[in-house]
């Protein structure tokens, strides 16, 4: 590796994307969701802070059905999403031995 | 229950604060278990990773030359940007090249803590990872123990000690804190990065073991009530963002975004080109500082590091420390009580005046209105940065103008964009928040 390469590109080894970050994670995903989400108070929320700020992207919106999708096995365990909409987001640990496992953290 | 299954004391989490007091109540000969919901300690761990380790050093004495830490920070930088520049204090001594290397090391908390439980685990505590505590058992208004997942098995004891990290689940249950307030908590997004170690050294001016930490403010974090972060570790540097969950609300940022930015900014990007991506990482940061303490202990309850709020938010950034201090003095205590058989909330509560003769909560008390003041005073990172950087662009611009036209100019703008006044109120305030 030069110390001269420049910017970083699509194809650089320094991701950008949450997607491409998440494939360097390890987890040991559990079955049932640890995450629960309240759909009639989520679809009354007009800010719907969950969508943006959870930095997994954990939570996605049904533009059909206007419920939120919940992909609780890319979740990093920040806690972030009930703090932030404590309303709707009922957000436990995973069972022990569960979740994410960093190798540096 | 059987009786075998009774322990002196369960401590819940194995990070520094939970590690730090088993310990020192294993080496006073009190029975204890770590309870880890990691499949291994670290295995749920993120920090920026600058270690601080007064307290460790005396734990485990000359430490560095056995556990897996990553360099001793001889430069510090503190630094402001606006968009396209960067305004720095920038600090480096050979003076802490030697033992104890000022306290100061880089981690990884995955290596860190796994090797940290190894030594405590010698020392005679029981750790157990893969078991997460799901609630406390009660008698009345008494923590007599905890209940597990997966499996639900049920452990008594005298005490436990909560070193269950920034969450704080089981505080809550105990009524020592109420909901977590957005405004309090930080969300940060980290990423380790690879490079090799002579490009680690060559870029940052490090000798042999030497490390750096940067704290970035004002850009790095898109004006946010937050900081950026860049740690030198062996061949890796440690990257990231933190803001307010309610500030990030507010600008509707997603903090992978921030941390983008964060390296694309023109006086980032040169140090992590040629990077490779290694792991991507989120945690909160409890920010509430001294006003926000919840309450620390209950009967048969001690609330240690994170999970009792003592983390120093100020251009310090220190946690580890005040966690691993706060484990030490709640196992001092815990000996305490048990001589005297007395794990009431009275026998129990001369912990946080432990604390509070220390320089844990000496060190909260004395930032305790820094944090309000620049929540108050959103201008001082959002604008200054631009403005400062902007009068010291003209003031270096080369040009065929006099040099008494230019100063004249540049303090004719200084006037008009911030004015003697305010600057002096403004670093008036700044004084007065950090004394
Ligand atoms: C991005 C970032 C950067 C930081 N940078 C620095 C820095 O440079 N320097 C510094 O000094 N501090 C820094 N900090 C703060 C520092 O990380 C914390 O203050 C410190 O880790 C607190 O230690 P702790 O033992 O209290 O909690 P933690 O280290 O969080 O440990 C808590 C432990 O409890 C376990 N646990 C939680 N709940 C349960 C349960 N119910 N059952 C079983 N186990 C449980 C967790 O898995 C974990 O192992 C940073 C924090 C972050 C997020
Ligand atoms: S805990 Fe963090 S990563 Fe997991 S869903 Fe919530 S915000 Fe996303």
């Amino acid at each position: 590796m030069s110390d001269d390469q420049v910017v970083p590109t699509e194809n650089s080894p320094l991701k950008e994307t949450i997607e491409d970050k998440l494939f360097l994670v390890k987890y040991k995903p559990d079955k049932d969701s640890h995450i629960e989400v309240d759909q009639e108070k989520f679809k009354a929320d007009t800010l719907k802070a969950v969508l943006f700020i959870c930095p997994a992207k954990v939570y996605e919106l049904n533009e059909e059905t206007g419920e939120c999708m919940v992909a609780f096995e890319n979740c990093l365990e920040c806690g972030t999403c009930y703090v932030s909409c404590p309303e709707y987001v009922v957000w436990k640990y995973p069972r022990g031995g569960f979740g994410v496992q960093y190798r540096f953290g | 229950m059987s009786e075998e299954e009774k322990f002196d004391c369960i401590i819940v989490g194995a990070g520094p604060a939970g590690l730090s007091a088993a310990i020192t109540l294993a080496k006073a000969g009190v029975e204890v278990a770590v309870l880890e919901r990691g499949e291994y300690p670290g295995a749920k761990n993120v920090m920026g990773g600058i270690l601080f380790t007064t307290i460790l050093d005396k734990l485990l004495p000359d430490f560095w030359e056995k556990a897996p830490v990553e360099r001793h920070i001889t430069h510090r930088r503190f630094s402001l940007l606006s968009k396209d520049s960067e305004i720095a204090l920038d600090f480096k001594t050979a003076g802490y090249n030697e033992p104890p290397y000022n306290h100061t090391w880089s981690v990884l908390r995955a290596k860190f803590d796994r090797w940290f439980a190894e030594q405590v685990e010698e020392a005679g505590a029981m750790i157990i990872p893969g078991m997460m505590v799901s609630e406390l058992l009660m008698d009345g208004d008494r923590v007599v123990g905890v209940k597990t997942e997966p499996g639900g098995d049920e452990l008594n004891c005298d005490v436990v000690i909560s070193a269950e990290g920034v969450n704080s689940f089981l505080a809550e249950q105990a009524g020592l804190r109420k909901q977590h307030d957005p405004a309090h908590m930080a969300v940060a997004v980290k990423e380790v990065i690879s490079l090799p170690q002579e490009t680690i050294e060559d870029r940052f001016h490090l000798n042999d073991s030497e490390g750096c930490a940067y704290e970035i403010f004002g850009q790095a974090v898109q004006g946010t009530f937050g900081s950026g972060f860049v740690y030198t570790n062996k061949d890796s540097l440690s990257i990231g963002v933190g803001s307010t969950i309610h500030d990030m609300k507010r600008h509707k940022l997603n903090p992978n975004d921030v941390l983008e930015g964060f390296k694309k900014h023109p006086a980032i990007a040169p140090l992590v080109r040629g990077a490779e991506s290694q792991e991507y990482a989120a945690h909160m940061i409890p920010e509430g500082g001294f006003h926000h303490l919840p309450k620390l202990t209950t009967n048969g309850l001690i609330l240690t590091g994170d999970a009792a709020g003592l983390i120093n938010a100020s251009h310090y950034h220190e946690g580890s420390n005040l966690a691993m201090a706060s484990g030490v003095m709640a196992a001092e205590t815990v000996i305490a009580a048990k001589e005297k058989g007395d794990f009431s909330d009275a026998s129990l509560s001369t912990y946080r005046q432990k604390l509070d003769d220390s320089f844990v909560l000496k060190d909260l008390k004395k930032f305790q209105n820094l944090s309000k003041f620049l929540n108050e005073n959103p201008h001082l990172l959002r604008d200054y940065p631009d403005i400062i950087s902007g009068m010291l662009k003209d003031y270096f611009t080369i040009s065929e103008k006099p040099k008494a036209v230019i100063e004249k100019e540049v303090m004719a703008k200084f006037k008009k964009e911030i004015g003697i006044w305010n600057i002096g109120k403004d670093l008036y305030k700044i004084w007065r928040a950090m004394r």
